[in-house]
């Protein structure tokens, strides 16, 4: 178990430093350059530029840059922004708690109802709750989001504004809970409708081929209602893909969500690595992205590290494999 | 398929029982049996036949569209087609006891041996009195590893848990055992079946033991039923069977059996293939049946009882009235 755990964090530490390295390279490879940003006369003048280039340290061999860059952020230091100069640690710790907060509700209205229709449209399969859950799924995952992100705001919008963050008027959770969470139930909606879709399929799937198996068909033979046996030898089966579906659809609603901040003008990590873009902010839009990616992975890592509570075999088989490759 | 066998009431009366899955052809068609108190039933044919299909009608917990018909399946005095999901469930377990085939797969995967052990026996299992019980069917190496997944035991002592289970949670009547010991080796089968015969003894349980191994339906079963295409084609008891066997196809099977061929001849299979066989109007065996009548291929012969067996076949018939 130990050491399942400890390959799994090795893993997640190897990848990160995978993520860092090829955004670094791939910012570094790309056209976008903070002397392009420079005003025309002095970016026309080359030793003007060279002069910008010098004190921004772009003069160094690529592989100085890099190890400095390496160097810092593992001391929580991105850098700084070219556009204001701000230190993009702190405007990262500003958009991310924003994107975490939305993401997580999102994935309350997506998980909560995913189980519960789930599990219901097995335990009565073929019946209404099946069908309509079948529709619904089918509807929600069909529906692009960024047109329903739209629609929710002309529709909604129209009728209860106050549900609405308004531009540049947004309150954080620690400034008014109330008018925070009010403002962010609708784009969480939307932004959770997807994966509760994709959540609740796969877990109708995975729980009808369980209540399927020979061991559900025992218990049931034995007596057990289909609620027990759903729950007590049927769940566990159907959680292991479920969990894997969930971890990356979850990652995703709290790795920030470009459309869904844009479209309500919410100031999250989505949002702050678009402005990062628009403005050749390479720090920045390198610091967000790393930011995005650590939450992606740490979400992984959470999912991993669950398997083995859902499934023993999981840690056994692994550390069961690395025996039998060391012997 | 009346039973002159039983002058008391029958434990379990099945009559005309139909069993269909999603498409044409038809997996059990009107079978009908009784099972008396205490008593072993064999229900032998080849894999289709439809053997397992009235062992799963019974505990009504055939898959998702598959449908079941019958006029009667009275179970203690119960008819079982009658009853509601939710009264169902006091019999299955409870009074009706099953044992499927596959014991590597019949246990939750995830959750350890024993803990699943408790679901079923509950508190019970500390007594030591079933304690006893499972340790003397070799189960003390099962009860040492409380923490053990199915995975880490074999396929036999699998078996036997699941046994225990189906027969120590409650007091059950009937015990419906689908080929238990099919995928078990020799030695461990033979423990299993001494297993499944010492419980009857002791908790003086019925059993409907289906199976194509017909040494081991000679064996531990009083009578035993022959099924071929989705029907009942002859019922006796097991020394009549295999003494004067009386359906073509009985005789055919028995004649293909491993102990009877003498051991320097060439084993004697049965002639073409079962297929189709379920489809067929008239008795399913006709396409493949030596002294195949015309009538044969219309319609299915009624049963007809001869001494205490009951056998479905024109010929058995014609040569009772000749």
């Amino acid at each position: 178990m130990t050491n399942y755990l400890a390959r799994r964090v090795l893993g997640v530490v190897v990848v990160m430093f995978a993520v860092l390295t090829g955004l670094f390279l791939l910012l570094h490879a790309s056209p976008v350059s903070p002397v392009n940003q420079l005003a025309p006369q002095v970016a026309a003048d080359p030793a003007a530029r060279a002069a910008v280039e010098h004190r921004m340290g772009l003069d160094r061999p690529l592989v100085t840059q890099y190890l400095d860059y390496v160097g810092d952020a593992l001391r929580g230091d991105l850098g700084t922004s070219l556009y204001d100069g701000t230190s993009v640690a702190d405007q990262i710790g500003r958009a991310l708690p924003v994107s975490l907060e939305l993401g997580l509700i999102a994935s309350v209205f997506a998980v909560i109802p995913a189980a519960v229709l789930g599990a219901w449209s097995v335990l009565r399969r073929g019946g209404a709750i099946d069908h309509g859950t079948r529709v619904l799924t089918v509807l929600a995952m069909s529906l692009p989001g960024y047109w329903l992100a739209v629609v929710a705001l002309v529709v909604v919008g129209d009728s209860h504004p106050e549900l609405l963050p308004n531009a540049g008027g947004f309150v954080t959770f620690g400034e008014d809970p109330a008018a925070n969470l009010q403002v962010l139930v609708l784009p969480a909606i939307v932004l959770g409708l997807a994966t509760f879709a994709m959540l609740t399929r796969s877990l109708r799937g995975g729980l009808a081929d369980a209540m399927a198996s020979d061991h559900a068909m025992f218990a049931r033979a034995m007596g057990g209602s289909r609620l027990l046996t759903l729950r007590r030898v049927a769940l566990r089966g159907a959680l292991v893909p479920t969990l894997t579906v969930a971890g990356v659809l979850i990652g995703g609603l709290l790795s920030g969500t470009v459309l869904i901040e844009n479209v309500f003008q919410i100031p999250g990590i989505g949002q702050l690595m678009v402005t990062a873009f628009q403005r050749q902010d390479y720090p920045l839009a390198l610091g967000a992205c790393v930011a995005t990616s650590a939450i992606f992975l740490l979400l992984n890592l959470v999912v991993d590290l669950l398997y083995p509570l859902v499934d023993p075999r999981t840690a056994a088989g692994v550390t069961g494999d690395l025996a039998g490759r060391t012997a | 398929m009346a039973d002159p066998t039983a002058g008391a009431v029958p434990l379990l009366r099945v009559r005309d029982l139909d069993v269909t899955y999603p498409g044409p052809v038809p997996a059990v068609r009107g079978v009908s049996f009784d099972v008396a108190p205490g008593e072993i039933l064999g229900l032998v044919g080849e894999s289709g036949s439809g053997k397992s299909s009235v062992c799963t009608a019974l505990t009504g917990l055939l898959p998702a569209g598959a449908h079941r018909r019958a006029d009667a399946i009275e179970f203690e005095g119960t008819d079982l087609a009658a009853l509601r999901e939710r009264d169902l469930r006091r019999v299955r377990g409870r009074r009706l006891a099953f044992v499927p085939q596959q014991p590597m797969t019949s246990l939750a995967p995830t959750t350890p041996v024993v803990r699943q052990l408790r679901w079923y026996l509950g508190d019970r299992l500390t007594d030591v009195e079933v304690r006893e019980t499972l340790t003397g069917i070799g189960l003390g190496p099962v009860l040492d590893r409380p923490r053990d997944l199915p995975g880490s035991f074999s396929g036999g002592q699998l078996q036997r848990v699941v046994i225990a289970i189906a027969a120590l949670a409650h007091e059950p009547a009937l015990l419906l055992a689908d080929e238990p010991t099919t995928t078990l080796d020799a030695t461990v089968q033979a423990q299993v079946l001494r297993l499944l015969l010492t419980l009857r003894d002791k908790l003086g349980l019925a059993m409907v033991y289906v199976s194509h191994d017909l040494a081991v339906v000679s064996t531990i079963c009083d009578r035993v039923g022959v099924m071929y295409g989705g029907r009942l084609v002859e019922i006796a008891p097991v020394r009549e069977l295999f003494a004067a066997p009386r359906h073509l196809y009985t005789r055919a099977l028995l004649a293909a059996m491993p102990a009877t061929t003498p051991a320097d001849r060439p084993l004697r299979a049965i002639e073409g293939t079962a297929e189709g066989a379920n489809l067929l109007p008239g008795c399913p065996f006709a396409p493949r049946c030596p002294q195949v009548l015309p009538v044969c291929r219309e319609r299915m012969p009624e049963p007809t009882a001869h001494g205490p067996g009951t056998v479905r076949c024109h010929l058995a018939s014609e040569r009772v009235g000749a």
